[in-house]
């Protein structure tokens, strides 16, 4: 269970980072948020899907890291077994939450529950006296810049909905006796995006689209790299 | 272009009515088009529209997306909620000692009765133990509950069980003029009209107004609601009375806020019975709809207010209830000549099944369908048009009148006077006879345009109790076991869209914090 509450000097004063504690807190997620900015490395591991939060019914761009829900193949005893890791795996225990809905302010929060956080000294305090310290500032940053980068993939997403470019597709993955089937995502569909009337397309040119939106197309292909894993 | 080709049109009225029809026409017509008809809108500027209307039927999922309106965006601004269908309270008998029963017309049934398997024999027969309305649909169980039809993951406009929306018609009616003015090129005149003129033909071509210009067509809606400016006025085209079948010619309607912002909302609305009417609750996302449509024939309005006031309890006090007077019958024709007739000005028979707008979008429909550009097919169309919605309003009448004349309710003269054979159209007569000893089938409702179709008719005929007695014929039902391997799929449906789907209140305000996605 996490507990992700602000990070507040008083309160968590005396905690620490254990700076190499592993993947444990994805060990369990076969979907892992991406921004558009990652989707060129991204796209050289795993397929880059759209999936809809629960929560909000909102689009988010994912790394697919497993054939079935709980599932995530790159992780494996501490290690990450791909040459990309994303960037939202390396955040963990921090996260920027916006103080508003339209602000551009953030304040940084914790998963109080993270394996990596220690009450006995361990690692990297995270403050001096209530001052943060270099690992709290340059973490805390990380985690601001990532919530900045997922905003403007939320326009780019946005705007590909706009276009009618991304659909619904089952994911149904077999080989020899094993057969997974993933529903709930969504990927970009390349006869739309042939069919799209030149200016549409031109204006995604305009906007730097077009080489995260093949690599999108592309990264669909690694779904045999989730199956050597899956072996 | 010759003058015989219909190039104006000429919209008198800007309620539910002139709205939608403006949309539907302005869509379907292609208006932005400049080969094509030119529509303006003409609305009173000093005469409110009538505001009330907070019902719709799922159809109105479809014109909504079918004229380009994003489904969130149209319910954050009209306020509006979802709507699976309608309990109704106290219907079947008198109530004892405060105790209630209800039952569910909802607006999803798992299997259609009239396309393939029709349950009703069997469980007529006993095959469930539930209720009609709980055993042959899930949708009943999630209203009750306060479920929602869907989730916020499911497409805009999508279902995963069938829903239409409760709505501010206040709103609403703002919402559409903003969309079909800005969007559809219709164009929007805000003026009285002060006087109608006619040529020789009889056919109206200027109206005249309070502004300083008057406005030329060659074809005219009329939706200036109960005036009815130019079917009635200016064509002189006769009203059809129907009191003697439907008693209930007035409304008190009153507006309840919510206590506070967690208040569950219902997701269907609440039709209760009550001694000479019957009352609607509906809930809006900020606050409720509620009213007694009652006939002044046997009970007073003071009566009437303490009957509201006594249902909505402590909450009323303070708010005022408005007075509706209601028409209730149709036009001797809807359409004549080049002027037709959609929303109050055309008919009204009582909000009981909350149909009328689901009227007003089939005429609109049926007139952007078959619109005449030449002078000369405005007849053949006057006769389909006029022949086809008395059809659809007798079938109406009729499908309404149900819910009365088969009620055991006796407790005072207004539900004995409802049973009253000669109050009871002919065409439901028959049918009541025929479903003495045979449920209904798909062949008694046989007309394309059925406004009420078989599994309606059922869910009252069997939430109201009618007896159909099949013992005579149990031999011909001997599918028992599709019948039961059906009512436990539903059961199990059931079970699963319990575990599923979000309150009613918590989608939304999803809904109107974040909005659905299109796909
Ligand atoms: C109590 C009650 C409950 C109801 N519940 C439901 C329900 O749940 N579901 C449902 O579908 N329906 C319901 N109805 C019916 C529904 O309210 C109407 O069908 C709907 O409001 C359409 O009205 P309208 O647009 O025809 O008329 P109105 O809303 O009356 O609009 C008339 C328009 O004509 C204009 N006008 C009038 N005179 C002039 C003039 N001289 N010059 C220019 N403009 C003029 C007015 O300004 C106005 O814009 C209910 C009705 C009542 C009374």
């Amino acid at each position: 269970m996490t507990t992700i509450v602000p990070l507040d000097s008083q309160k968590h004063q005396s905690l620490s980072l254990i700076s190499n504690a592993g993947y444990a807190h994805i060990q369990q997620s076969h979907l892992l948020p991406l921004t558009v900015h990652e989707f060129a490395m991204a796209a050289t591991n795993f397929p880059i899907v759209f999936v809809k939060d629960a929560q909000t019914g909102q689009f988010k761009a994912c790394a697919l890291v497993g054939l079935k829900p709980e599932q995530n193949l790159f992780s494996k005893n501490s290690q990450w077994l791909g040459s990309y890791i994303p960037e939202f795996a390396k955040l963990h225990p921090f996260v920027a939450v916006k103080t508003e809905a339209n602000s551009d302010k953030y304040v940084i929060c914790i998963d109080e529950s993270s394996e990596s956080l220690s009450q006995k000294g361990e690692g990297d305090k995270l403050f001096n006296d209530s001052v943060a310290s270099e690992v709290l500032t340059q973490r805390g940053n990380a985690a601001v810049a990532w919530a900045q980068k997922s905003d403007l993939t939320d326009a780019f997403i946005r705007h590909l909905l706009e276009v009618e470019i991304i659909q619904s597709q089952s994911l149904s993955i077999s080989k020899e006796d094993q057969s997974y089937n993933l529903t709930g995502c969504y990927v970009v569909n390349e006869a739309a995006l042939n069919n799209l009337d030149p200016q549409v397309f031109m204006s995604l040119k305009d906007k730097g689209y077009l080489a995260p939106i093949y690599a999108a197309l592309l990264s669909l292909n690694q779904v045999g790299n989730l199956l050597k894993l899956a072996d | 272009m010759s003058s015989k080709t219909i190039n104006q049109v000429v919209i008198v009225g800007g309620g539910t009515a002139g709205w939608l029809t403006a949309a539907i026409l302005a869509t379907k017509l292609n208006c932005r088009d400049s080969k094509s008809v030119q529509i303006t809108l003409v609305e009173s500027p000093t005469i409110p529209i009538l505001g009330v209307g907070e019902g719709t039927w799922p159809t109105i999922r479809n014109t909504l997306q079918m004229i380009g309106i994003d489904e969130s965006e149209f319910m954050r601004e009209c306020d509006a909620t979802f709507k699976q269908g309608a309990e109704f309270v106290n219907w079947r008998d008198t109530p004892k000692d405060g105790e209630t029963h209800s039952y569910f017309h909802p607006l999803s049934a798992v299997f259609h009765s009239a396309y393939d398997f029709n349950l009703a024999p069997y469980w007529l027969l006993g095959s469930s133990p539930l209720p009609y309305d709980h055993a042959t649909t899930s949708q009943s169980r999630i209203s009750q509950l306060g479920l929602a039809p869907k989730k916020i993951t499911t497409p805009s406009y999508a279902a995963i069980q069938n829903y239409s929306y409760h709505l501010n018609a206040n709103k609403f009616a703002e919402f559409l003029k903003k969309h079909v003015t800005n969007k559809l090129g219709v164009k929007f005149i805000s003026a009285n009209v002060t006087q109608v003129h006619l040529d020789e033909e009889q056919h109206i071509n200027r109206l005249s107004t309070d502004i300083e210009q008057d406005i030329i067509g060659d074809f005219f809606v009329d939706c200036s609601g109960s005036k009815a400016l130019l079917i009635g006025d200016a064509l002189n085209v006769g009203w059809h009375s129907i009191d003697d079948v439907i008693f209930n010619d007035t409304a008190l309607a009153m507006q309840v806020p919510y206590p506070d912002e967690n208040t569950p909302i219902a997701s269907h609305t609440i039709a209760t019975a009550q001694e000479a009417g019957w009352t609607w609750d509906i809930g809006l996302h900020n606050r409720r709809g509620v009213g007694y449509v009652y006939s002044s024939r046997h009970t007073s309005d003071e009566r009437a207010e303490e009957v509201l006031r006594a249902y909505i309890g402590e909450e009323a006090e303070g708010i005022e209830a408005r007075k509706i007077p209601l028409n209730l019958g149709y036009r001797k024709q809807f359409w004549k000549g080049n002027c037709v007739a959609i929303g109050m000005s055309a008919a009204f028979v009582e909000p009981l099944e909350a149909s009328a707008i689901f009227l007003v979008e089939a005429a609109a429909n049926m007139l952007a369908d078959t619109f005449p550009r030449h002078k000369s097919s405005l007849g053949f169309v006057e006769s389909s048009f006029n022949k086809t919605f008395k059809l659809r309003w007798d079938k109406s009448i009729d499908f309404i009148k149900l819910h009365y004349c088969i009620s055991n309710r006796a407790d005072t003269a207004y539900w004995r006077d409802n049973v009253d054979p000669s109050s009871i159209p002919e065409s439901l007569k028959l049918k009541l006879e025929q479903w003495k000893y045979q449920p209904p089938t798909k062949y008694d409702f046989d007309y394309a345009f059925e406004p009420f179709v078989l599994d309606s008719y059922l869910f009252v005929l069997y939430g109201l109790g009618y007896s159909t007695n099949l013992a005579a014929d149990e031999s011909r039902y001997n599918d028992n076991k599709i019948a039961q391997a059906k009512f436990s799929e539903i059961n199990l449906l059931t079970q699963r869209l319990v575990d599923e789907l979000p309150t009613h209140r918590q989608l939304i305000d999803k809904v109107y914090q974040f909005g659905f996605q299109s796909i």
